[in-house]
Parts: structure tokens; C-alpha cells; sequence
């Protein structure tokens, strides 16, 4: 008899009706670089890209401070190779960082030797400055290699947040890795990315009360489901400007305001992980 | 002609959606069969659009169509047989969100669609909506020859109308679409070509959907939509459509299934055409 299925049926700790995971992506001038298709792009694009190392992570973090949040970065090894101080200012405030690519890198047919190569060059990095070994994995320009999950086992990964097939996280099989799914429309990119580099972005940006509204309605919406997730994916160049941080702060406060856990994708795919062991991922 | 709907609604409204899952991104790009990403975004329809649409309808007791691709209804037959148990219709959409150019080909396909969905749901599709809007000189002649009741393909006119050929009425009735209806222009966002990124909220798109349907009641027509589960089934789209559709029934709408406008209309014109499932 089939039942129809909205979603797998957990309860979150503490009574929370949603987890929600503010993430960032800390890609600088390696996102341009990406979404462009180009390793050398102009210095426009390229100081635009800097401004979230040199600007926008700051008040990030200082924003994640007074909320007083622990959240997940996912960082590029070469952006923690180049940017080492700024990367380490991160994993100081007790934040987790996530494998992101070593360059940024996205193709569907990544052989599979280069990805893990990647991985292994990238983890050494980031376990130097964060003291242990990642265990998420965030495709980067939002694409997933095929060698990739077999890789995130083999290495030890405990999940990835690239996907895109539904709002409650769930189970690999037969990887066992937990997927926190990521959504365009939960993405600053969507709405604050602008380059005259590459003619697909050359829109405006949005009023920050109009992103406000549609992050709102989805949050409501999956908090009212009550066994979803809610992954908002940003990124400190874009989120990163005095108004939009602003914004960010007063919906952090609305959704704890609203029965939010909000927490580490560790933490998250750690709970999820426990609770399927236990309840074997069936609708309850 | 001035037409009257059922119990004096003010309009005809059908909620219509084409389920086109991964064959949205099949058919758009050769690397999206090895594209987990957009392959993930495909599956969203049926794995959690589709059921959260469902609860809405049943909540809000109302029925829908289903412009469904065959191949959808194959990989995820379960949902699909749901959908058409619960008393939604399934509408033509192609197997593969394709159009064939012979009327023997286009034939050969419709005769394959068929056959899927009488297994599947003990009936066939009696309406179509063409994948991407293409249409070929012999199609109404095809349809007529297969017992099609109604087409929702142009887009020159508010509706409904019945088809002609040659300047001879036929008994399939025509309700139109636009994109001013379909939910892509507001909440599709991709940039792989032929890209499409700029996201409206739910609050405005629905704003001008009941700016359109307002205007409509008064004048007594219908208005036919084109949504995407995989899009419009996200949580903040469909808490939009929610609003809307109660909108809708404020204002006193027939919101009914294309099947049952097309066949109140056929009535109206005097035709009793009896359907063969």
C-alpha cells in the first residue's frame, strides 16, 4: 500500500521543528573564476571576489558572534593556503570547515584519481588550521562529481549538502553519508551575484527586505512540516555588504524567535545519522 | 459565444501542472543524464513536490491536471498511480517531452503513452499539452482521429474556443495558456544554458495571478496555468499558491479539472460525445 511521503518523519532535539544550517561558502576569487569558466579573470572580477576575505567574512563573524552561533564553512584548500589567517580566524570562533574543491573545481567526469587528489591536498590544509579532518563535502558552482560519494566514503566523510531532491536530509545508500540538501532560492547567489563578465549575470541585485520575504516563506513553510531542513548557502562576498549582513541577522533572530535549531552541518548529519540507526530512516 | 459555468461560478480555473521531472533537464542539455545536481532537481517533483501539492489539494478538496511525460509516470510509478487514484486527471505530455514531425510517428508515440498510463492508472490521456508549445500542421486531425476532447496549446485568446479545421468546428475544446500562468517565468533559476535566473517571490507571482483571475471573474472566462511541481512544490512557492487558490474560491471560481471544463463546454455547444478511456 503506498502512503504518500512528505518527508522521513524526524523529530528534532529539544522540541525544534526545523534544522537550520547557515552556511557559508568562503570561495573569494575562485568563485568568479568558476562561474566565468576562466583561471585568469580581470582585476574588477577579481577584487570583487577578494572583497569576501577582505571585507564580508568579518562581519559575518562578527554577526555570527553576537548571535552567538556555531556554523560551517566550506573552504577551498587553496583559499586557506592563500588566505591562511583569515581561514584560521574562522576555526578559532568554533566554526566548522567543510571540504569545498581545492581549486573551486566542477566537472561532472572528474576523473576520479584528480578528485580525490584534491581531497587529500585539501584536507591536509584545512586539518592544519582546524585540528581534524573534514567531514562535509559541498560540491562547488553547485555540481557534484559522480566519483564523488564513493570518495566521501573511502575518506571517511560523514555528508555531503550539494543535492537537490527534496527538504528533509536523508541517507546515501549505500554510502551511508548524510545529504543536507542546498536550494537555488536559498542561495545569495541567486539574488546578489552580478558580473559584466559573463552575460548569464548580468542582472540587478534585490532589495534585501524581498530576499528577506522568500526565505521567510520557505523557513515557515518547512517549519510548519516540522521534519525538513533549511541550509541556507552564502557567501561572504555577496552576503557579506553592511546591509545584507543586517538582513541575515534580523532572520537569524526570526527563525530562533521560531523553533529553529540552528547548528553545524556536523552536527545535524551526526543527529540524523543517529536517529535513522535507531529508526532505520523509516516515516515514523 | 458567452459561456456559463456550472452552479453561476464566476470563472473556469484550472490548476493545471506538467510534470515534467527529469526530462526538464534530459532534454535540455546531453550532460544532465551524468548532472547529479540537475538530475537531484528533476527528482524534487516527484519525491517532494508532488506529495506536497497533494496535501494541499486535498486539504483545500480540490483537483488538478496532470500534463504528465510518460517517462516520469515509468521511473515513478507509484506517485503517478496515487495522483490518478486520488481523481486527478493525467493529461498527454509526450514520453519524453518530445513532438514527433509525421502525424504516423506522433501517432506511433501517442499510441506508446497510452498504453503506459492504461496500465499504470486504467485510463489514457483525452487532452494534450504539447512539450515546449511545438505544433505541427496535422495534429488536430490526429487528435480528432484519436478521440481527444480538449488541447491546451494556444495562446491567442483567453478561451475556451473550439478548434477548426479548414474552417469546420470540431468537438475539441481549447483552453489556452500563458506565460503570464506559467510558475518557470517566476521560480525557475539555472544557469546553464538556456539560462534562466531571475527568481520573483511567491507573494508577487501569486499577486499577479489574482490581478489576472479578478479581472477574468468579471468577465466570466477561464484561465488555464502551466506550473512545474519541482518548482512551484517548494515550500515558499506552494504556501504562495495556497493563498492563492483560497483567493480563487473567495472570489467564487469553478476550479475544476481541463477534462471536466472541456466536457461542460462540449455540453453547452450541444455536442454528446461519448469518451473512450
Amino acid at each position: 500500500m503506498f502512503t504518500l511521503k512528505n518527508g522521513d518523519g524526524i523529530s528534532w532535539p529539544m522540541g525544534k521543528r526545523i534544522a537550520v544550517m547557515v552556511t557559508f561558502d568562503f570561495d573569494g576569487e575562485l568563485l568568479r573564476q568558476s562561474v566565468i569558466g576562466k583561471r585568469n579573470i580581470g582585476f574588477s572580477d577579481r577584487s570583487r571576489g577578494q572583497y569576501g576575505p577582505d571585507e564580508g567574512l568579518q562581519r559575518c563573524l562578527d554577526m555570527l558572534q553576537r548571535q552567538n552561533l556555531r556554523t560551517t564553512f566550506f573552504v577551498p584548500g587553496y583559499m586557506a593556503e592563500k588566505y591562511p589567517d583569515k581561514v584560521a580566524q574562522i576555526a578559532a570562533a568554533g566554526h566548522e570547515l567543510a571540504y569545498h574543491g581545492y581549486l573551486h573545481e566542477a566537472e561532472v567526469d572528474m576523473p576520479v584519481a584528480e578528485e580525490e587528489a584534491n581531497m587529500v591536498k585539501s584536507e591536509e590544509i584545512l586539518q592544519k588550521i582546524f585540528g581534524q579532518q573534514p567531514v562535509g563535502y559541498r560540491g562547488p558552482l553547485d555540481l557534484l562529481p559522480n566519483c564523488a560519494l564513493e570518495l566521501m566514503a573511502k575518506r571517511g566523510y560523514l555528508y555531503c549538502s550539494t543535492l537537490k531532491d527534496c527538504d528533509w536530509a536523508y541517507l546515501h545508500k549505500p554510502e551511508g553519508i548524510v545529504e543536507l540538501p542546498t536550494e537555488p532560492s536559498l542561495d545569495d547567489f541567486s539574488f546578489f551575484y552580478f558580473s559584466y563578465a559573463d552575460e548569464a549575470t548580468i542582472t540587478c541585485s534585490y532589495p534585501v527586505d524581498y530576499v528577506y520575504e522568500i526565505w521567510q516563506d520557505n523557513f515557515d513553510e518547512l517549519a510548519e512540516e516540522g521534519d525538513k531542513v533549511f541550509v541556507l548557502k552564502l557567501h561572504p562576498q555577496l552576503i557579506g555588504r553592511a546591509s545584507r549582513v543586517r538582513m541575515l541577522e534580523r532572520f537569524i533572530e526570526y527563525m530562533r524567535a521560531n523553533g529553529a535549531w540552528i547548528t553545524t552541518c556536523r552536527e545535524v548529519a551526526e543527529y540524523v545519522q543517529k536517529f535513522y540507526a535507531v529508526q532505520g530512516g523509516a516515516a515514523i | 459565444m458567452k459561456w456559463s459555468w456550472p452552479q453561476n461560478k464566476s470563472m473556469a480555473l484550472c490548476l493545471s501542472f506538467d510534470i515534467d521531472a527529469e526530462t526538464l533537464w534530459l532534454t535540455r542539455n546531453d550532460i544532465n543524464s551524468r548532472h547529479l545536481v540537475h538530475m537531484s532537481r528533476g527528482l524534487y517533483a516527484t519525491k517532494q513536490a508532488l506529495p506536497r501539492i497533494l496535501c494541499m489539494l486535498e486539504e483545500e478538496g480540490l483537483k488538478a491536471t496532470f500534463f504528465t511525460t510518460a517517462y516520469t509516470a515509468e521511473i515513478h510509478p507509484e506517485i503517478i498511480q496515487y495522483l490518478a487514484k486520488q481523481g486527478h486527471e493525467i493529461g498527454y505530455h509526450g514520453y519524453m517531452h518530445e513532438v514527433m514531425d509525421t502525424y504516423e510517428q506522433e501517432s506511433a508515440l501517442m499510441d506508446k503513452v497510452d498504453d503506459i498510463f492504461r496500465r499504470l492508472t486504467g485510463r489514457r490521456p483525452v487532452g494534450v499539452r504539447m512539450p515546449d508549445g511545438i505544433l505541427h500542421d496535422f495534429h488536430k486531425q490526429l487528435w480528432l482521429d484519436r478521440g481527444i476532447i480538449y488541447s491546451s496549446n494556444w495562446r491567442n485568446n483567453d478561451g475556451p474556443f473550439l478548434l477548426d479545421i479548414d474552417g469546420q468546428e470540431i468537438p475539441i475544446v481549447e483552453l489556452p495558456k500563458d506565460g503570464v500562468v506559467d510558475d518557470t517565468s517566476y521560480d525557475m533559476y539555472t544557469l546553464q544554458h538556456p539560462e534562466h535566473y531571475y527568481l520573483r517571490s511567491g507573494r508577487e507571482m501569486v499577486q499577479i495571478w489574482q490581478d489576472e483571475i479578478d479581472a477574468l471573474a468579471e468577465e466570466g472566462r477561464m484561465l488555464n496555468f502551466v506550473m512545474h511541481p519541482q518548482f512551484i512544490g517548494r515550500p515558499g512557492y506552494l504556501r504562495a499558491l495556497r493563498s492563492f487558490v483560497r483567493h480563487a474560491k473567495k472570489i467564487n471560481a469553478w476550479i475544476a479539472t481541463d477534462e471536466a471544463v472541456a466536457k461542460h463546454v462540449l455540453a453547452q455547444k450541444g455536442y454528446d460525445i461519448k469518451i473512450k478511456y
